[in-house]
């Protein structure tokens, strides 16, 4: 055993070794056998030579025909002088040394005994002490010192309480200790001190957040899709699960069961669901041009990978293109296993989207408590919308009396009391109402004008004039005749309050001229918005002459003689003296009525469809008709076999509630066409309502969504449709998930003509329509035309609420979860592992090599769980036990944690693992047990000095001579930094955080449409948690925790290299949250009363850094470096203040004193 | 400040400690344990690296990789296809296409117009070889350059492509070639990485192809050998600089302290690991020289930066990378890598592709003068190429001056350059629609062991045990070194 462990100190040269003693299969000869025969005399039937098969036991007999080492075949071709003989093939390039050779020998001279490859043995614990009662920690002890003992090797002494402090700190919740929790521990000197400081951190919340971090590292989270855009991917509520579940002890078989299968659990909690993203960790994309199978079989053969490594510890991957060279996995059953993970009910592609579905929201309870009394109040309003409102239906009525009378409106001047400017520019008021702006043009002004509200007439409309004395003058005061009205604010004082303003909407404006190169429509006058770039622009530099708008006020009225009308005309264009010369306000009882040529044409209405579809839900994103281009009413579809022509539909009109096709216990999709002509480029709204989903798609563009099914509600939803000159090709898709499919629609705009329909039942008495007339009439009422106070209180409330609404669903965090297919998709073998070419279709099974899976167990990923933690599964526990050791030893005790194969190395102490293993799964698979044992037994507590002796002959601690020492993770050196520092926010979980790193990081990688491509740090708090919640970019991982070997989280990492480097240095010496820890604790040593010189203040913060007590060489050596520096910034004080902010020679001292002290070999290490 | 007393102390103590790094340095070479010191009668100084590397004496004993990121149009630079004018417009005849796969970008086409070059090509240099107007100065270097048309792949978009060169998989967790080499051949000079990366700025297509940290990872290798990238911007190297009110001298009294401290944990302790770090903390501290002066360019005259362009000056453009490659090249960086993104011509090519010729021409044309002046062309291996190639057909509208191009992984065009070259050479030919090659193939994995064997290492002999295979930057199947295109 001491001459293998030599040898593996140094990378897998167990060639190097001879064994007198008799070699040990498992140990000694399969190794030999695996690296450098199975190739081609292994498992892999395809590319097996000569027949010959060496990795069973019956193949390896028979190449050995006789014991007689120097006769027999095996020992004849590996010693041949003949190259064509020799094996291997010198061609292969993998000779055998002479030592393996000899191994080989004396292996067959002692009997050639055979056995299974140990991992793939049921474990069993072998050891009982003479007590009886063998705890872990015993176990531990007994098997370790065996090995010692065996060469000669002395186990160090316990090492010193302080070390010991900080070193279970460290392995237990990945901090140093507190001053408090060092001297509770410090001062408890009565026996089980140790233990229940143990305990102690055991229960410590920081627990979770550290074991965790193992974990994250292993199932490759990140906070980053991981290819081509690498967009932000929300799944920190994933590892906010592991935390706690680390936290709560949850069971590890419990563990596993969640993460693969938390979605197929009876009745699954919503943290079972977060579990099951577990199987979403993989990187995805979304990449232009990709293929859809190659993405989908890309994914699947990770997952099927990653399970591979995390639970297995098994290198599945090799079997993707043929039977696995090493271990006993073919194909066939590689993709046996991945039809496990095949069945996603989700797009391969993500989308580039954080919630690529199937996500979760998960709401807080306080998030769950407002969203219910929203909906609640929401309820109530929508019931008073849809119910009679006395007010509200008088005005219907009065608008259903004028409604049938229109004409050309007349139009009464306002004739303005006032006319001011905010800039203070003179303006004039002229007798025909005209206000004129009289003095010098400011840049940008508001002009107010105040009239009177002419009483008992229902005004409908405002026209705005802006008037020029010459028709060859330009309307403009600007040098090129230009103007941009950024906004046209309305406001009526009823006059029984001089003071209060109530604001008037307006519902919907027009003009004769609108500029066409930017957001100069006139309705960017009346968005609410104001700012320099949008509003009405008159094109008053090509065109002389007059403008007119028109601005719809649904209903205005007033009894009194006093009641006023005020309105503001907003310029404030980055465009200077953009502003009209001259304007006259005028109101009308009637809606504008325009030339013809203005107005917006409806052509016929048709429709295709039903088309029958599997899932309502995947209709949404399916094309169907010609929904996306352009319209012919002659083109047919064939759709499933079918085929499918436009219907000219005249029996769908405007308002009422119609009922479309749909189809008996199925979902189906209609598509309905209109074609919208119009003069001018406009904007006109489309109101909808159906109790289906619907898309909009306005000339090939999808404007609008709306998914699911609802009750109808008439009209209830408004789509902006922004119209273009002449035909526009108006689609609506209404997907039908189940029942009867309806359907209300109107346009709203002055400038659309009412339709035929509309006209007829407005012409028709109210007692002869039919209830659902009259009920989708008073929603068109009140949808388009009414602007009742009383109504439009009603509207503000909701808006208030939907947007209170948006905002907690915004806060809402999502998280990428599994859900499966309700019938598993079909596996096949892909030869080559090539996605297009499919071979034998396979069914789900586990492999043969290990313990069959129950018969009773589902054949899903719930049965593959269940199977996995299974009492005679003998990688599970092992796999999971092992990585444990590693954490706290650095090493597992088979290293290669990631490969428990015939190609990985054999475990250092094969019982003791198998101990452990049984023993965790016996208890419960109490992972805070198995960590304590560790941790209690003598084997950890050990000094960790070095004799020249042990490096000699275990150089690398494998055999546990000595206490664990070695560089900590880039977390837990930025995490104790900030805790000894004092600056540590030691909150737990929630979204993950920015820590400041190097301007661009991400810029240099990023795709410039990535929403990751530009690095903005965070702030405040936040900056100052603990590193596992980082947030981590795939492509560019953090450079605090990459610098130090941290993984990419692209691929799974089961142990990180450990390297040190000049590039580490640099960090730890100029990493500004270094300094910024350095600089709080020159701060607080400063702020110190208690410290009475600068030597008990070097002491002070040599202690705080490094948990132990300076010896006088150390604090003299570091009195040195203060006193020195102190010398040189009392000369030097813009440079101290440059370093610290303060022009002080001392805070520039400690702060360099204490940098120092990070950079301690002894803090930088275990 | 030579009048300030403290200051000369602390000046005269630092210089005193300084001979006190040599030892460090040795530490260093003999602690680390997973690599061991180059030995003696290697050929060059090379520090860490394999002992049984190079497998044989190398010709180029440091590269330089020009990576053009997003697929260059091989038919408008490179490969001529003077037929296509008569085909303009019509339909790329499937006898050609042979039902190959195409990116969903295009697979939806309903026709594939043929798009010919609209660019004039010249014959250049002793044989005659063809070269667009757009690359002027590369085109004066046809003789100088091995240039191969018949390289292929089987990726066809850019993640997986682009991982798939430069580290020999699709999929990420594999060890970049720059990393390979540092892993195989240490480093030359022990003040520098062995393994640079620079990410240039581009003027074609601003929507560019992302890059990713694994291009120049270290995969399963450890990470020290992975390259470091040097920015244009900010500290040349991460947390290279002192903060503001720390300067040198006090940087270095500072490191005399925590080097007797370590010192005496390394005493107490006896853990070798205590030693390197002694050594890596000086190297760092010798780094805030060396690489300040690797990118500071004021001392190159006036001849040698107007070869290079007008663009040498700004920091961050190609110009300056290749100028600082050379600079790297001549200071013994083994490997340096420099992407250039914004190649991907999905349309609108005659809009950008002039502009990202403009960008690498003239520099990559100087890089080699450069090198050649200095003696250094002969030992220094210079490749340039992407990580596919572009259709024949047109992507999107076709008109007389406009098209765009897809993704083609069927065949592109790469040159390589200096140490181990063939100069004047042209290797592989593509059928007359640059789509399917006719002689000649090589295979992406076929490059990188060719660029292994230049520098001195047999491609399937160099492995790394990980998940239980032999890892290998170019798979593990069989590949072969380009020995057409060899000196």
């Amino acid at each position: 055993m001491l001459r293998f462990l030599f040898a593996t100190a140094f990378f897998l040269s167990l060639s190097d070794l001879t064994y007198s003693e008799s070699p040990e299969f498992g140990r000694d000869v399969r190794p030999i056998l695996s690296d450098h025969c199975f190739a081609c005399h292994g498992p892999d039937e395809e590319h097996r030579e000569a027949d010959l098969r060496l990795d069973t036991e019956a193949g390896l007999l028979a190449a050995i025909e006789s014991a007689d080492a120097d006769t027999n075949a095996l020992i004849e071709r590996i010693t041949s002088d003949d190259s064509d003989s020799l094996m291997p093939p010198p061609k292969f390039g993998k000779p055998l040394s002479t030592e393996q050779i000899d191994t080989l020998k004396n292996w067959v001279r002692s009997g050639a005994k055979y056995s299974e490859h140990w991992a793939f043995v049921t474990p069993v614990k072998q050891f009982t002490n003479e007590k009886g009662q063998t705890t872990s920690a015993d176990a531990i002890n007994h098997f370790v010192d065996d090995e010692l003992n065996r060469v000669s090797l002395k186990p160090n002494g316990e090492a010193d309480p302080r070390t010991l402090a900080r070193r279970v700190c460290f392995d237990l919740t990945g901090l140093p200790p507190t001053p408090e929790e060092l001297a509770e521990f410090l001062a408890d000197d009565s026996p089980g001190a140790y233990e229940r400081y143990v305990d102690r951190l055991l229960a410590s919340p920081h627990f979770g957040e550290h074991v965790g971090r193992y974990w994250l590292d292993l199932v490759r989270y990140g906070d980053t899709h991981g290819l081509h855009l690498d967009n932000y991917r929300e799944m920190w509520l994933y590892r906010d699960w592991v935390i706690d579940a680390f936290n709560s002890n949850m069971p590890m078989d419990q563990f596993i069961i969640e993460q693969l299968a938390g979605d197929l659990l009876p009745e699954s909690t919503v943290s079972q669901k977060v579990a099951s993203g577990f199987n979403r960790l993989n990187v995805s994309t979304n990449e232009g041009g990709s293929i859809v199978e190659e993405v989908a079989a890309r994914n699947v053969i990770d997952r099927t990978d990653a399970f591979g490594t995390i639970f297995l510890g098994l290198t599945t991957g090799c079997s993707v293109c043929h039977d696995h060279k090493f271990d006993p996995l073919t194909m066939k059953e590689y993709y046996s296993l991945s039809a496990f993970f095949n069945s996603l009910d989700g797009n391969a592609m993500d989308g580039n989207i954080k919630d690529h579905p199937p996500s979760l929201s998960v709401n807080t309870p306080e998030q769950t408590k407002q969203l219910a009394e929203f909906d609640e109040f929401l309820d109530e309003l929508r019931n008073k919308k849809n119910g009679p409102i006395t007010s509200v239906d008088q005005a219907q009525d009065e608008w259903e009396r004028t409604f049938t009378s229109i004409e050309e409106p007349t139009w009464t001047f306002l004739k303005p009391q006032s006319a001011t400017s905010e800039a203070k520019v003179e303006m004039k008021i002229r007798d025909d109402g005209g206000v004129e702006v009289a003095g010098a043009t400011a840049a940008n002004d508001v002009t107010t004008i105040v009239a009177n509200l002419p009483p008992n007439q229902p005004w409908k409309s405002l026209r705005l004039e802006a008037l020029v004395d010459d028709p060859n003058s330009r309307v403009g005061l600007s040098s090129n005749g230009n103007v941009v009205l950024s906004e046209i604010v309305l406001e009526m004082q009823h006059g029984d309050d001089p003071s209060h303003w109530t604001p008037v909407p307006i519902g919907n404006a027009s003009a004769d001229i609108e500029q066409q190169n930017g957001p100069f429509a006139v309705r960017f006058a009346i968005d609410g918005k104001v700012n320099d770039s949008e509003g009405w622009a008159v094109a008053g530099y090509e065109q002389t002459g007059p403008r007119t708008a028109w601005f719809d006020l649904g209903t205005l009225f007033s009894e009194t003689n006093d009641a006023k009308l005020r309105v503001q005309l907003k310029y404030k264009s980055k465009y200077a003296e953009h502003q009209f010369r001259l304007v006259r306000l005028g109101l009308s009882t009637a809606l504008p009525k325009h030339s013809k040529t203005n107005q917006i044409v409806r052509g016929s209405v048709h429709s295709a469809g039903p088309f029958p579809v599997a899932h309502a839900r995947n209709s949404y994103s399916q094309k169907f008709a010609s929904e996306q281009g352009s319209f012919k009413a002659e083109e047919t579809f064939t759709f499933d076999g079918r085929r499918y022509g436009w219907q000219l539909r005249g029996d769908l009109p405007e308002v009422v509630i119609s009922t479309l096709a749909s189809l008996a216990e199925q979902s189906s999709v209609n598509v309905i066409h209109q074609t919208l002509t119009a003069e001018t480029p406009q904007t006109v709204s489309l109101l909808i309502g159906t109790t289906d989903g619907h898309v909009i798609f306005l000339n090939g563009k999808q404007i609008g969504i709306s998914e699911g099914e609802r009750e109808i509600q008439p009209l209830e939803k408004s789509y902006a449709l922004d119209l273009k000159k002449g035909a526009n090709d108006l689609y609506v898709k209404v997907v039908n998930h189940s029942g009867k499919s309806q359907f209300s629609y109107a346009l709203q705009s002055p400038l659309v003509k009412v339709s035929r329909q509309l006209a007829e039942l407005l012409n028709r008495p109210a007692s002869d329509r039919s209830a659902s007339e009259r009920e989708t009439l008073r929603k068109y009422y009140r949808s388009v035309y009414c602007t009742h106070p009383d109504w439009q209180v009603l509207i503000d409330q909701e808006k208030g609420t939907l947007a209170a609404i948006e905002t907690i669903r915004k806060e809402t965090p999502t998280t990428l979860i599994w859900k499966e297919l309700a019938k598993p998709r079909k596996a096949h073998i892909l030869l080559r592992g090539a996605y297009d070419q499919p071979g034998e279709v396979v069914e789900r099974a586990t492999p043969a090599f290990l313990p069959p899976m129950d018969s009773s167990l589902p054949n899903d990923r719930l049965g593959l769980a269940r199977w996995l933690v299974s009492d005679s599964h003998p990688l599970t526990a092992r796999v999971a036990v092992n990585r444990f050791w590693q954490q706290v030893f650095g090493t597992g005790l088979v290293k290669t944690s990631e490969d428990f194969g015939s190609q990985g190395e054999p475990p250092s102490h094969p019982e003791l693992l198998d101990w452990l293993a049984v023993d965790f799964r016996e208890n419960r698979w109490d992972v805070k047990r198995l960590l304590k044992a560790i941790v209690m037994s003598d084997v950890y507590r050990r000094s960790s000095m070095v004799k020249a002796s042990q490096l000699r002959i275990d150089p690398r601690n494998r055999l546990l001579s000595r206490g664990p020492r070695f560089r900590l993770d880039g977390e837990m050196l930025r995490d104790q930094a900030l805790a000894v520092s004092g600056l540590l926010v030691d909150q737990l979980g929630g979204p993950s955080v920015k820590p400041p790193q190097p301007p661009g990081l991400w810029e240099a990688v990023g795709y410039s449409g990535s929403n990751t491509v530009r690095f903005t740090p965070d702030s405040g708090e936040k900056i100052h948690r603990r590193s596992v919640y980082i947030f981590w970019k795939r492509t560019s991982a953090p450079p605090q925790m990459s610098t130090f070997d941290a993984p990419s989280r692209e691929s799974c990492t089961a142990r990180r290299e450990r390297t040190n480097t000049p590039l580490q240095a640099l960090l730890l010496m100029n990493e500004p949250q270094y300094l910024a820890a350095s600089k709080k604790l020159a701060e607080r040593v400063l702020a110190e009363q208690t410290l009475p010189n600068d030597r008990s203040r070097v002491e002070w913060l040599f202690e705080k850094v490094t948990t132990r007590i300076a010896t006088r060489e150390e604090t003299d050596e570091l009195l040195g470096l203060f006193s020195d520096m102190a010398k040189l910034y009392e000369s030097q004080l813009t440079a101290a203040e440059k370093l610290t902010g303060e022009s002080s020679a001392s805070l520039a001292g400690w702060m360099l004193l204490s940098s120092t002290l990070l950079n301690l070999d002894e803090v930088v290490n275990k | 400040m030579n009048s300030n007393p403290i200051l000369d102390q602390l000046t005269r103590r630092a210089f005193f400690s300084r001979s006190a790094v040599g030892l460090g340095t040795a530490a260093l070479a003999t602690l680390d344990q997973s690599v061991t010191a180059a030995p003696s009668q290697s050929m060059n100084s090379s520090i860490g690296g394999l002992t049984h590397l190079p497998h044989h004496a190398p010709k180029a004993r440091r590269a330089i990789y020009l990576f053009m990121s997003g697929a260059p149009s091989q038919m408008d630079m490179w490969d001529h296809k003077p037929a296509m004018t008569d085909w303009f417009d019509k339909d790329l005849p499937d006898s050609i296409r042979k039902g190959q796969r195409l990116t969903t970008m295009t697979s939806g086409q309903s026709r594939f117009p043929i798009a010919p070059s609209i660019y004039k090509f010249s014959p250049h240099g002793a044989n005659g070889t063809m070269a667009s107007e757009l690359i002027p100065h590369m085109a004066k270097k046809v003789d100088e350059i091995a240039l191969v048309k018949s390289m292929w792949t089987e990726a066809i978009n850019h993640d997986p492509a682009i991982t798939y060169i430069c580290t020999g998989n699709q999929l990420p967790g594999k060890a970049s070639l720059g990393s390979w080499l540092s892993y195989g051949l240490g480093t030359e000079n022990e003040n520098l990485p062995a393994f640079l990366v620079m990410t240039a700025s581009w003027t074609g297509r601003k929507e560019a192809q992302a890059l990713y940290n694994r291009l120049w990872g270290s995969g399963f290798l450890p990470s020290k050998y992975q390259g470091v990238a040097l920015r244009s911007s900010g500290d040349p190297v991460l947390y290279l600089s002192n903060p503001e009110g720390i300067d040198p001298v006090v940087r270095r009294r500072m490191l005399d302290s925590l080097s007797r401290l370590n010192q005496s944990t390394a005493d107490r302790i006896g853990d070798p690991e205590t030693n390197a770090r002694i050594a890596q903390y000086e190297m760092a501290f010798r780094m805030q020289t060396s690489v300040p002066d690797l990118t500071n360019i004021h001392d190159e005259p006036k001849y040698i930066l107007d070869m290079y362009g007008p663009d040498v000056t700004k920091p961050g453009t190609f110009a300056n990378c290749c100028l600082m490659a050379r600079r790297m090249a001549e200071r013994g960086v083994r490997f340096t890598q420099i992407f250039h993104r914004g190649w991907d011509q999905h349309g609108s090519l005659p809009k950008d592709l002039p502009n990202q010729c403009r960008d690498t021409d003239q520099p990559s044309a100087a890089l080699l003068t450069d090198l050649k002046q200095r003696g250094m062309l002969d030992d220094t291996l210079v490749v340039w190429g992407g990580e596919f190639g572009r259709t024949i057909y047109c992507q999107g509208g076709l008109s007389k001056t406009n098209y765009g191009r897809d993704h083609h992984p069927k065949c592109f065009t790469i040159w390589m350059a200096g140490g181990g070259v063939r100069a004047g050479v042209v290797h592989g030919e593509t059928d007359e629609f640059s789509y399917n090659i006719t002689r000649d193939p090589v295979h992406i994995h076929d490059l990188n062991t060719t660029i292994l064997h230049l520098m001195g290492i047999e491609a399937h002999k160099f492995t790394y045990p990980f998940l239980g295979l032999d890892q290998r930057l170019t798979g593990v199947e069989e590949t072969r070194v380009v020995s057409e295109i060899l000196a």
